[in-house]
């Protein structure tokens, strides 16, 4: 599952994961977010929620060939 | 009582491991070293077993679930410590933050992204993939970055997703890939915004081996000679990712070992190819 909205928003939420989950070592935060067709989209962690948009899966990118 | 050289596979003098034999001033036999041992002087070196003798460190730093713990899982012998792995993440699961290298240059791939980091244990079992243990890569965001090199000959085992256009061998920057091509019937490798299309086996556990000698490419799958060898590529062959074509175009699929010569081994090719064969039963 993903989270959809604004580019602030996602990294917003990246920042709220990132902050509760104690990374330590290599791993420094929880995802990247992705722009497809002017929204940014981010995985879900399923222990922490957010008010953005619920969607099953990010739009497929267009393949460079 | 007769013997010849390859009827020996080990000789042992009480507890003690012989590593040459000789009849008088002349090698009789030698037991066979880890890959690197034999064919030194990689750029880079990724693999779930020991490669070189030599080598200290360990093979893949593992993040657990539970709490986000990380801790380095070495080897017992020359093949991966399972059972400190499988101590560590407990009833979870397992991701790679980092695979070592074992070249020494010290190129180790890494993922600080959470979400981005492959998997090699599943709810408390080691991936495995046709009976190997394996990196598990979810074809959504998983990667491993690395310092970009310039590859000359590479060899690698992988099962990974016949993808169009998509490959195990990345760089996040640009669009260079070895893997699959437009059709998704064809081995590509792809340098410099063009594409170089070669038959050879698709899908499964394979072994795979590119090697450029003075700009013209070879590929090879399960030591078998693709039908286009050689094709002329005169762009550098430049990589710094594993399994993920600009960072946006992954593949799913297992790897378990990768290594990368900065030199043309085409001398070497059938034996690197024999030594990773022997160690997996790929073909």
């Amino acid at each position: 599952m993903y989270y959809k909205g604004t580019q602030a928003e996602c990294d917003a939420y990246n920042a709220f994961v990132t902050s509760g989950q104690n990374y330590s070592g290599t791993t420094t935060q929880w995802a990247d977010p992705y722009e497809v067709d002017g929204f940014w989209y981010i995985i879900k962690n399923s222990n922490y929620l957010s008010e953005m948009e619920e969607v099953e899966a990010m739009p497929i990118v267009n393949e460079e060939l | 009582m007769k013997l010849a050289a390859n009827d020996v596979s080990a000789v042992k003098i009480g507890s003690t491991d012989v590593n040459k034999v000789y009849l008088g001033s002349n090698l009789v036999w030698e037991k066979a070293g880890l890959l690197l041992d034999d064919y030194p002087n990689a750029s880079v070196a990724y693999s779930l077993r020991k490669l070189r003798t030599a080598y200290t460190g360990s093979a893949i730093k593992v993040r657990r679930s539970s709490d986000n713990t990380e801790q380095d899982i070495g080897f017992v012998g020359n093949e991966l410590d399972t059972s400190s792995l499988l101590s560590f993440v407990g009833a979870g699961d397992g991701f790679v933050s980092k695979w070592y290298d074992q070249s020494g240059a010290g190129n180790d791939a890494l993922q600080s992204t959470a979400s981005n980091q492959p998997l090699i244990v599943s709810s408390g079992s080691v991936i495995l993939n046709e009976g190997n243990t394996s990196i598990s890569f979810d074809g959504v965001d998983d990667s491993l970055v690395f310092t970009q090199i310039t590859l000359i000959s590479v060899f690698a085992l992988e099962d990974v997703l016949v993808s169009v256009g998509r490959g195990f061998l990345t760089n996040t920057s640009n669009s260079n890939v070895i893997g699959y091509g437009a059709t998704s019937s064809v081995r590509r490798i792809r340098v410099n915004n063009i594409n170089y299309e070669f038959s050879g086996l698709l899908g499964g556990n394979t072994v795979n081996s590119v090697i450029n000698t003075g700009g013209n490419v070879s590929y090879y799958t399960n030591s078998l000679a693709s039908s286009d060898n050689p094709r002329a590529i005169p762009s550098a062959m430049n990589f710094n990712s594993l399994m993920n074509r600009q960072g946006s175009l992954p593949i799913s699929g297992f790897l378990n070992e990768i290594i990368l010569y900065p030199s043309d081994q085409s001398s070497n090719r059938v034996a690197i190819e024999n030594n990773i064969n022997t160690h997996y039963t790929i073909y």
